[in-house]
């Protein structure tokens, strides 16, 4: 096995497993030691620079930095990561002064957003900066997209979502509202625009086309315009007895705002099982705290009509099994009748560009959708970008923002003539972290800490207003016990393979059996010859150089290391080195990174 | 509750908590001898507990410019560099005294109190950014906290630095190091801090024709010890002979130290580097 290159920014990013995962590559660790350290107003500016809305995020995200979290190697639970982030948005000071401010002078280049989402914003917030005009047509009223449509104020009061928005459109974004583009072509043939980018989202709730569907129209509902309906006004009741089809996340908003429009009895239907359930655990989980009933296994088969009037649904009661080919198929095992005053349809979304006309170079491809490069965003007409849902179909706000800046950055590049395939390189800083023989500048005790509850607001009072934030967000005991659950993977066991005497002692002293000093050889070979078998070929081991006595290498299984130091606490010589791995993302206007870091060759996709 | 003291010019006590093996003895009898040649009364004792590296140890300082030189029963400022005693070490100051940290990472709130001052400095951040490997990093952040004891209290920067001319003559690299660290800690100190603190130095001639000899070092008399000086003609390397059971105990006891008049002022200063391995 080659040495591993440490000096490759992207080993050590894929060491911290919460940064890894998320789409914005937040540098989590940091900002979670910033808010041990009480530094909520430098923790919330450190999210910012890549995941633009701490506040919104720390609310809504989809978290896939938690399923990463290097916590669940040692407990069930990760990190709260998503919750000490609403932390540092909750508890930050005045922050005018650090925002970025749009360019004194105008380059002169103009920039069309279609649409005034996460996607969008994102990119205002990166070009304002370097002296583009950016404007934003906005078919609602109000920016945000489905931020604000789809997602409840119960879970993000208006006044947060709205305060982060201004952030971006305070820099003097001109926004249009109530300016829905009808046609692309139109657009592109003013002329008025450099490049154009469209963040229109995944717009159009999927029908559920079974018999009733049209006679009960007016108790039938698309999800996500219910939910649109609910937030600009539209909507301030349902019955008593409230269906909602699908088990996604918006599936749990819609069931969730039912109980706070007047139902009792609301029932979320899915036709799998739990194990297939597309919606997170934990809004899973708030739903059936709010008293809503999850039946599984039920398909619908017809909405039953009586007089014109919905009464209900029948549903197949149904088994699911794996057929030869591994796909599941249901059988019927019956059918039963529920009683409904409304139905809220939440069985997906769909993307939809009747507004974009097919013969202006704009290819489509599979499910009629633009053809999109997933490296530059743009699609096959030059100028023209596509980010967030309305790329590749609904995610999550995290990936619209990481679309944002990458989308960003090929805007950047084609208005100035640069390949929108040239990508400014990442970079790192490595600094070690040791004050003093046993001393870091981290806290490497472990905490055996369970993960902390969340607070709610009095159920009956919460169900009572849409308004009231359900989360009632961590006090500060319940954040200093949290951070502490960190194990700080971004604090990186650097080796230096020169310093190294072979001593043994930090292979004794490892609590996790990661280290061994072994003879080189075939990767598949060296990870069945380590202390402990390195079976989880998603994560890397590490390979030295060959150490100076006797030829042989240091490895280390990186799945199993907790970063709690004890190897170069115990190192004689100091080969082993605590460093603190700062991951250098670049975004648009990007020119280079401070002498001291290490920076990889300019990528080019 | 730490007790109120009185205080002032060339009257107070610090204490200076470090790790065993960092190399910071070698920083405080900088520190200490620094003192003594500005002429002030001075007297300095190491308490090592253990000797094991890694385990805490003090070093005290008294400061009297009446020539009284016994152990300081009140500490006005403290050096804590050592976490594992930050909880005794930071109440051991009196009230209205000052504490000096290492705030690359934050203290914790349990330690705060607030009825000292805070003097927090980065000091492993600035280590790291200066110099290269674990070792000298650990050594040199001693040296940048004496450093920015120089700016705190006013010590002659001149009489620091010739220490270290003396010391690093034939080590250049030593010595451009210590000079930086000096630096890094003094300039750290005066833009971040009102200096100096109301305890502070102010030159005295109370050291004129004295050597400070400390216990480790300790002959078995003055008049013996005079005489060694003379045959060797303050030579390097004082020998260190014959010790008494009653030496060995008091010495391994702390740190004992005196200042010894001699005849010869123009010998001092080499005494002085040479005896406490400076």
């Amino acid at each position: 096995m080659h040495p591993t290159d440490t000096r490759d920014p992207q080993y050590y990013h894929r060491v911290v497993d919460c940064q890894w995962g998320c789409p914005a590559h937040t540098n989590v660790p940091e900002y979670i030691r910033l808010i041990a350290d009480g530094k909520y107003t430098e923790s919330y500016m450190l999210n910012r620079e890549s995941n633009v809305f701490p506040g919104i995020l720390g609310r809504t995200c989809d978290r896939p930095c938690e399923p990463a979290c290097r916590r669940t190697r040692v407990e069930d639970e990760p990190v709260a990561i998503c919750r000490l982030k609403r932390v540092a948005a909750d508890l930050r000071g005045e922050i005018d002064h650090l925002l970025p401010k749009a360019a004194e002078e105008k380059n002169g280049k103009r920039i069309a957003l279609i649409g005034a989402g996460p996607a969008s914003l994102t990119v205002a917030n990166d070009l304002m900066p370097l002296g583009y005009h950016c404007t934003i047509f906005e078919a609602l009223p109000k920016p945000g997209g489905l931020m604000r449509t789809n997602i409840p104020s119960f879970r993000l009061p208006v006044e947060v979502l709205e305060e982060e928005m201004d952030m971006i459109l305070d820099m003097g974004v001109e926004i249009h509202y109530n300016h829905r583009i009808d046609s692309l072509k139109e657009l592109l043939d003013e002329g008025d625009f450099d490049a154009y980018f469209i963040g229109t989202g995944a717009p159009k709730g999927k029908e559920l086309n079974i018999p009733g569907r049209t006679e009960g129209g007016a108790n039938i509902h698309i999800g996500i315009e219910w939910l649109e309906s609910i937030h600009f006004g539209h909507i301030d009741s349902v019955g008593e007895q409230v269906l909602v089809i699908g088990v996604g996340n918006t599936a749990m908003d819609c069931c969730r705002s039912s109980k706070r429009l007047g139902g009792k009895d609301i029932k979320v239907m899915a036709r799998k099982s739990r194990p297939y359930f597309k919606a997170s655990p934990w809004e899973l989980e708030d739903a059936e705290d709010e008293e809503v009933e999850i039946l599984v296994d039920h398909s619908p088969q017809c909405f039953v009509i009586e007089d014109g009037q919905l009464k209900g649904m029948i549903f197949d009661l149904v088994e699911w099994e794996e057929n030869e080919k591994g796909r599941l198929v249901s059988t019927k095992q019956g059918e039963t009748f529920i009683p409904a005053d409304d139905v809220v349809l939440a069985i997906g979304q769909d993307n939809a560009f009747p507004w974009i006309e097919r013969d202006i170079g704009i290819e489509f491809g599979e499910w009629d959708m633009p053809v999109v490069d997933r490296a530059t965003f743009m699609t096959t007409r030059e100028g023209v970008f596509v980010g967030g849902d309305a790329a590749w179909g609904p995610e999550n706000i995290i990936w619209a923002v990481e679309h944002g800046h990458q989308a960003a950055i090929s805007i950047h590049n084609y208005c100035r003539g640069v390949p929108v395939t040239d990508r400014p390189p990442y970079g790192m800083n490595l600094v070690s972290t040791k004050m003093g023989i046993h001393e870091w500048r981290y806290s490497n005790d472990y905490d055996p800490a369970l993960r902390t509850e969340m607070r709610y607001a009095d159920l009956e009072k919460r169900l009572s207003d849409m308004k009231i934030e359900a989360e009632l967000g961590f006090d500060l005991k319940e954040t200093v016990r949290e951070v502490e659950r960190c194990l700080n993977c971004d604090i990186q066991t650097d080796f230096t393979a020169n310093l190294c005497i072979e001593c043994d002692a930090c292979i004794d002293v490892c609590p996790v059996t990661c280290l061994t000093i072994t003879h080189n050889g075939e990767e598949e070979d060296l990870r069945q010859r380590l202390m402990a078998p390195a079976d989880n070929t998603d994560q890397a081991i590490f390979a030295s150089e060959s150490l100076p006595q006797t030829g042989r290498i240091m490895v280390k299984d990186e799945d199993l290391c907790v970063h709690c130091g004890l190897c170069a606490e115990r190192c004689p010589t100091a080969a082993w080195d605590m460093m603190q791995f700062d991951l250098l993302n670049p975004y648009a206007g990007h020119q280079s990174w401070p002498e001291k870091a290490i920076t990889a060759s300019t990528t080019s996709v | 509750m730490a007790r109120e003291s009185d205080y002032g010019v060339n009257d107070f006590g610090l204490k200076i908590a470090t790790v065993n093996g960092t190399g910071s003895a070698s920083a405080n009898g900088l520190l200490l001898q620094a003192l003594f040649r500005m002429g002030i009364p001075v007297s300095g004792k190491n308490v090592f507990p253990s000797n094991i590296q890694g385990l805490p140890t003090w070093y005290e300082i008294r400061v009297n410019k009446d020539g009284y030189t016994a152990r300081s029963p009140d500490f006005q400022l403290g050096v804590a560099m050592n976490p594992e005693s930050y909880a005794r070490d930071i109440e051991e100051v009196v009230s209205g005294g000052w504490i000096l940290y290492d705030n690359s990472r934050e203290l914790d709130d349990e330690f705060r109190r607030d009825d000292v001052t805070f003097l927090g400095i980065p000091l492993a951040d600035m280590c790291v950014e200066h110099f290269q490997g674990s070792r000298i990093r650990i050594l040199m952040k001693n040296i940048t906290y004496v450093g920015a004891l120089v700016a705190l209290l006013d010590i002659d920067m001149d009489v620091v630095k010739g220490m270290l001319q003396e010391k690093f003559a034939s080590k250049q690299h030593l010595m451009d190091a210590n000079y930086t660290a000096i630096e890094l800690g003094h300039t750290y100190a005066l833009e971040h801090f009102d200096c100096p603190l109301p305890i502070r130095l102010e030159a005295m001639d109370k050291t004129k024709d004295c050597v400070m000899v400390t216990g480790m070092r300790l002959p078995r008399s003055d008049a013996f010890m005079l005489v060694q000086l003379w045959v060797h003609g303050i030579r390097s390397h004082l020998p260190l002979l014959s010790w008494t059971a009653s030496q060995s105990i008091a010495a391994a006891s702390g740190l004992i130290q005196t200042q010894v008049r001699t005849t010869s002022a123009s010998s001092k200063q080499r005494m002085n580097s040479q005896l406490l391995g400076w």
